[in-house]
């Protein structure tokens, strides 16, 4: 640390808590009793407290210092030495400007890369093309829960030489060679394909087309005839229907559409709702050069069969298939076409490549480039094309240059105060798109009027009401949420077989689009907490207990009056994302709920302490194991207000069922034994549930309904916590203390508008912090 | 005070910035020793009750699991009562098994370089390969210095080609124009980016200093290749053409260990970390009905941990395997497991709870006093980074301290 700097910092804080200062008689007079050396209760110790502000450690045990006394949880209620109002008040504002100022000339780097999400969706949205290569980058590092954050993003030889291989990749697929690609327009019908013929135990070959049954048979019925000859959208027409569905089953097509060789990924397309009768649909997948397709039956309850000719019960038919494609909007493709320009390689000389690169340069750097540095890249065209004598080649080695260059890679933020109209065109097109800047936005920051508030606003609407928002919907639902873990953990088959590939992909669908509703409709954020209506399909009714709904597309649906549904709390893709997958654990739910709903920080247990181990063998519950943490008062602390959150969730097992009893392997109890649409279910009845609560406050619950009730009565810590979550993603770096008046301000003043989703977005990019640097 | 005034302090300060890596000296001898480590780590943990032995010192009894290493009893130390200073967040601690980075999971964490790394920066320009690393999925061991994840490799035939195959001469030439390129272009952005640090804050200038590290390390990497293309690969009479079906764990496992024989026999890598990932899949062995995930939170269900069992030891006798084959490979007049350090364990202690505590960890070959299980205070445990600094000694680095490791583990001795 630079000494000067450090000393700066001292001399600031210095006058304030020298020997004598008021701040340092305070902290001696109300801490000192448990936080001295003797005591250091909860490992905090006061009386050797650094007043080094440039130490981010020093900085965060002033600014918890700060909260405990601001919050009045310290000195806890029992003391009978408390400060007075007035010496509260007198603490807080001696304390709050000095944290304030330190954290400001603190505060995190702003020079941050792209992530690889934004690196793909740059080249993509710069290229006109749709390619799936953020796998050749390497995995960003997570800080604050979001991988956008520049500090905890570093730059390394191996992320250089990723890069490199992946600018490769895109150029050599975006320049594509001239030959045209073969359009497809063909008929298919797995009848007529031997393979399906032979495999006659799970196939039945009809007049016009095949019979599928078995309903996880994910490998029999790939059209492999069809492959995608160039990367495009393809036309599908699938015919389709019920086969024999007497029962009346709820019978579901599923089509996949991708690279469906490759290890471990679906590309689950969707899945369809069979009539009886033949229909059909019609789709357009973005296919790469070589992928396929796929249908399965899905709903039919036969895991297992052994002669489909004979088969009695209901299946899916499938008849012809056509494809046509790629449908390509213009040959040479605007991939080519947009960086040459109608230049013709064969003819071509270094004018034309000046041209090229700068036409290029601006919209990859997003910004205006001086003439130095189109000449810096003309120069490295010029060598490859003496070299190559190839004008394409030359062409296309600048452009790999231009995407491991640091302009592209980084968000370049340059001066300091208020950010330039082309950087606040980054920061809102990387906010809302995960992506650059488009041309609308270009222009405007180029005429100077991004920053006039109306067209800023205007601007967020439309960027909101754009297909390309999806991804602000995805990456941060994704990460507030944990949604990108769902498949982190599997659940038990035995404990619970109704966890399938439908109830997977309608679990985070429902969650999207529920988040998604309430953005559009700038609905108030206490619909986060709880909400009357819940966006499900057939699936989701069904896991819910929800009768009536047919069909698989989502709706908007209000809640029942007995139901616990309602926000995202209870909704099945959080419950999963919080458990295990064997079982559940209130400490863990009770600290993601607290952490990231409520905005509550819970610091990491005591590391002499193990961790309650599972037990499903039906004995004892983990109320009953958690039974300890009353009696031990160091224990006492946090989990008096972790274990009753917790605990408001016990109803939700780990898939999010709601459960009045736990499901055991083990135990005595009573044997739950059926066929459920071709899953065994195999479990005994264990204890029953008890999902009652105290808060800290005192209010008593019992099972969450009634602790969202309570939550959503008081709404304002929840809204702050997810202004701040909301602030750090559209930044790209961690608040600090120096930004809380403007969070808490904003935070405010949606109160009088609603609590309005949308409005907190509105109010964040309109926000002094957004705008300067 | 006004929010846009904290770049023009920064800017007249000069905040201090990190100093570029340290260099130190080549260490000729230790090349020329031709020292290798493996690290192996195991994302489920090893069911404890089964894996740790009873007794201490060289007069230990083995455990169910050691008793697949039998054989090799001479050839390994195993301890207890050991775990990572600091480390303590469940599944997610994998990124700090070798590189001891405290309080991963955190949302403050940052990682640091990992031990094979360290080791590769130092001694591994000796093989074509510096370094490989491998999983059963794109998880990775390996950190580089600014504690940047590298994506492992989890396809054994590509690998095998990457290692063993000779490309055709269209091939190498169109490899040999890739490379000439990336020199090229690591000129170009390495020049303009010049022209970026003119104008950006102190602060900023220090990000791009990784910048150009980066790139300046890129363009040697980039020459060794280009030096190595021409060198002919060597032949081997194995060949690794398929990969296992999707979820086998045990073939993959075991083809990883034959390429990692291969690698090590040929000298094409002396440093390889293998991060062996549970594929949230049922494993293809008898007796075992549910995923591997699962079984570890076994919930003490006595049926579940039954399976548990029969999985982990067929993982064990995977390991075996590769362990004889070590011993059985000789270079000079030493066998190759005696020039093999290999750590193998898990970063967790238990898997049905998710402890950071008590790690099942052994360590094998690469001539200590081997043969004795180590037994330190189950509470209270002794620091595993410890072993980082004898495994660096051991490939005869003369270092004293690596991340929270500031001694070699005691009771542990080079020979």
């Amino acid at each position: 640390m630079n000494h000067l700097y450090a000393l700066i910092l001292l001399s600031l804080f210095m006058p304030l808590v020298g020997e004598s200062s008021e701040i340092s008689k305070f902290i001696e007079r109300y801490c000192y009793d448990c936080h001295d050396e003797d005591v250091q209760k909860g490992g905090i110790r006061l009386d050797n407290l650094s007043k080094d502000l440039a130490d981010s450690s020093v900085m965060s045990k002033w600014v918890k210092v700060h909260d405990q006394i601001k919050s009045g949880e310290m000195p806890p209620k029992k003391k009978k030495k408390q400060p007075s109002a007035a010496e509260r008040q007198s603490f807080l504002k001696t304390v709050s400007p000095v944290l304030y100022d330190a954290d400001l000339k603190n505060k995190e780097v702003v020079l941050r890369r792209l992530n690889r999400e934004e690196i793909q969706n740059t080249v993509n949205d710069q290229f006109h093309i749709k390619l799936d290569l953020k796998h050749l980058l390497p995995e960003d590092s997570i800080t604050q829960g979001f991988d956008n954050i520049g500090s905890g993003m570093s730059i390394s030889t191996e992320l250089m030489q990723s890069y490199l291989e992946f600018a490769d990749r895109v150029v050599e697929q975006a320049i594509v060679p001239e030959r045209k690609p073969q359009i497809i327009n063909k008929t298919y019908n797995f009848k007529d394909i031997e393979r399906i013929q032979k495999n006659k135990k799970r196939i039945r070959v009809v007049e016009d087309g095949i019979v599928l049954y078995h309903q996880n048979d994910l490998s029999s019925s790939t059209l492999y005839e069809f492959r995608a000859s160039f990367r495009g959208n393809y036309r599908i027409k699938i015919n389709y229907g019920a086969w024999e569905n007497k029962e009346k089953l709820n019978l579901k097509m599923r089509v996949y559409a991708g690279n469906l060789t490759v290890r471990g990924q679906m590309h689950n397309y969707g899945f369809y709702d069979v009539p009886n009768g033949k229909t059909s649909i019609t789709i357009e997948p973005y296919l790469r050069a070589g992928e396929t397709l796929r249908v399965v039956a899905y709903n039919t309850g036969i895991g297992h069969l052994k002669n489909a000719s004979t088969e009695t019960r209901a299946g899916v038919w499938i008849g012809d298939i056509h494809a046509e494609g790629p449908l390509l909007e213009s040959w040479p493709v605007k991939s080519k076409a947009s960086i040459f320009n109608g230049v013709d390689p064969q003819k071509a000389g270094m004018e034309d490549a000046r041209n090229i690169i700068s036409n290029f340069l601006p919209k990859a750097f997003r910004r205006q480039v001086e003439a130095g540095e189109v000449e810096g890249y003309l120069k490295l065209f010029k060598e490859i094309f003496e070299k190559s004598k190839s004008f394409e080649e030359g062409i296309k080695v600048v452009l790999k240059a231009v995407i491991c260059s640091a302009d592209f890679i980084f968000m370049v933020e340059k001066g300091n105060g208020e950010l330039s109209d082309y950087e606040l065109a980054s920061r809102l097109s990387y906010y809302l798109w995960s992506s650059c800047p488009d041309e609308v936005l270009f222009t405007l920051a180029e005429n100077g009027q991004l920053k006039n508030p109306q067209v800023l606003k205007d601007q967020t609407e439309r960027m909101l009401s754009s297909p390309k928002a999806e991804r602000l919907v995805k990456n941060f639902t994704g990460q507030w949420l944990k949604l990108r873990q769902v498949d982190d953990t599997v659940p038990d088959k035995k404990l619970y077989p109704e966890y399938d590939e439908y109830l997977r992909y309608s679990l985070l669908k429902e969650t999207e689009l529920f988040f998604k509703e309430i953005l559009r409709n700038n609905l108030s954020i206490v619909n986060f907490i709880n909400s009357e209506f819940i966006m499900i399909n057939d699936r989701m009714a069904r896991h819910y207990g929800i009768a009536g709904v047919k069909g698989s597309h989502f709706r908007k649906y209000t809640v029942p009056e007995d139901s616990p549904r309602g926000g995202i709390m209870t909704q099945a893709s959080i419950m999963k994302v919080t458990a295990n997958g064997t079982d559940t654990s209130p400490i863990l739910r009770g600290v993601w709920i607290l952490e990231n709903i409520m905005g509550v920080h819970v610091p990491p247990p005591p590391p002499a302490v193990p961790a309650v181990e599972p037990d499903i063998r039906g004995t004892v519950t983990i109320r009953e194991q958690l039974e300890a943490h009353k009696s031990n008062k160091s224990c006492f602390g946090c989990h008096s207000k972790i274990d009753p959150v917790g605990f408001a969730f016990e109803n939700m097992d780990p898939v999010g069922t709601f459960r009045t009893y736990y499901r055991t392997i083990g135990g005595k109890g009573k044997h739950v034994k059926k066929d459920e649409e071709g899953r065994k279910v195999n479990y005994r009845v264990g204890p029953n549930v008890d999902a009652t609560g105290k808060l800290k406050n005192g209010t008593e619950f019992n099972g969450v309904k009634e602790f969202k009730e309570i939550l959503a009565k008081s709404p304002q810590n929840v809204v702050d916590c997810l202004t701040e979550k909301m602030m750090t993603y559209a930044l790209g770096r961690i608040t600090g203390f120096s930004d809380r008046p403007e969070m808490d301000a904003i935070s405010h003043r949606l109160k009088d508008k609603n609590y309005g989703f949308k409005t907190l977005i509105h109010q964040i990019i309109q926000s002094k912090i957004f705008k300067s640097h | 005070m006004n929010n846009y005034s904290r770049r023009t302090i920064l800017k007249g300060l000069g905040v201090a910035m990190a100093l570029p890596w340290m260099e130190t000296f080549a260490a000729a001898e230790a090349k020329k020793a031709k020292k290798r480590f493996v690290a192996i780590d195991l994302c489920l943990g090893l069911h404890p009750e089964s894996f740790f032995p009873q007794g201490k010192g060289t007069d230990y009894k083995l455990s169910p699991y050691l008793e697949k290493l039998k054989d090799h009893q001479k050839d390994f130390t195993v301890f207890s009562g050991t775990s990572l200073p600091e480390v303590n967040g469940g599944h997610s601690d994998f990124v700090s098994f070798l590189t001891g980075a405290p309080n991963p999971g955190t949302s403050s964490f940052k990682n640091s370089i990992s031990l094979d790394q360290y080791a590769a920066m130092k001694l591994g320009n000796e093989t074509r390969h510096s370094y490989l690393v491998m999983s059963t999925k794109a998880c990775t061991l390996y950190y580089s210095s600014t504690g940047i994840a590298v994506p492992a490799e989890n396809d054994t035939s590509k690998l095998f080609r990457k290692l063993f195959m000779k490309g055709t001469d269209r091939e190498l030439q169109s490899q040999l124009k890739k490379l000439d390129h990336g020199k090229s272009i690591l000129d170009a952005v390495q020049n303009q980016a010049k022209n970026l640090v003119k104008k950006v804050s102190k602060r900023d200038e220090a990000k791009l200093d990784e910048y150009f590290t980066a790139v300046r390390e890129t363009e040697q990497r980039v020459k060794k290749a280009e030096d190595w293309i021409y060198k002919p690969k060597p032949n081997v009479s194995l060949k690794i053409n398929n990969n296992p079906k999707l979820g086998d764990i045990i073939g993959c496992i075991s083809n990883t260990y034959d390429l990692m024989h291969l690698a090590i026999e040929t000298d094409q890598t002396r440093f390889m970390t293998f991060y062996i990932d549970g594929m949230n899949a049922v494993a293809p062995v008898n007796g075992v009905n549910a995923g591997y995930h699962n079984l570890s939170h076994h919930g003490k269900d006595p049926d579940k941990i039954k399976q548990l069992n029969v999985l982990e030891l067929e993982i064990m006798n995977q390991f075996n395997n590769f362990i004889t084959k070590l011993k059985n490979s000789k270079e000079g007049n030493e066998s190759l497991l005696d020039k093999t350090m290999v750590l193998y364990g898990s970063h967790l202690g238990n898997g049905n709870n998710h402890s950071s505590k008590n790690l099942p960890v052994l360590l094998a070959g690469g001539k200590f006093n081997h043969g004795q299980h180590l037994v330190f205070d189950e509470k209270n445990n002794y620091p595993l980074s410890d072993i980082y600094v004898s495994i660096l000694q051991g490939l005869g680095l003369n270092e004293s301290s690596f991340s929270s490791g500031t001694k070699s583990m005691q009771g542990l001795q080079l020979l």
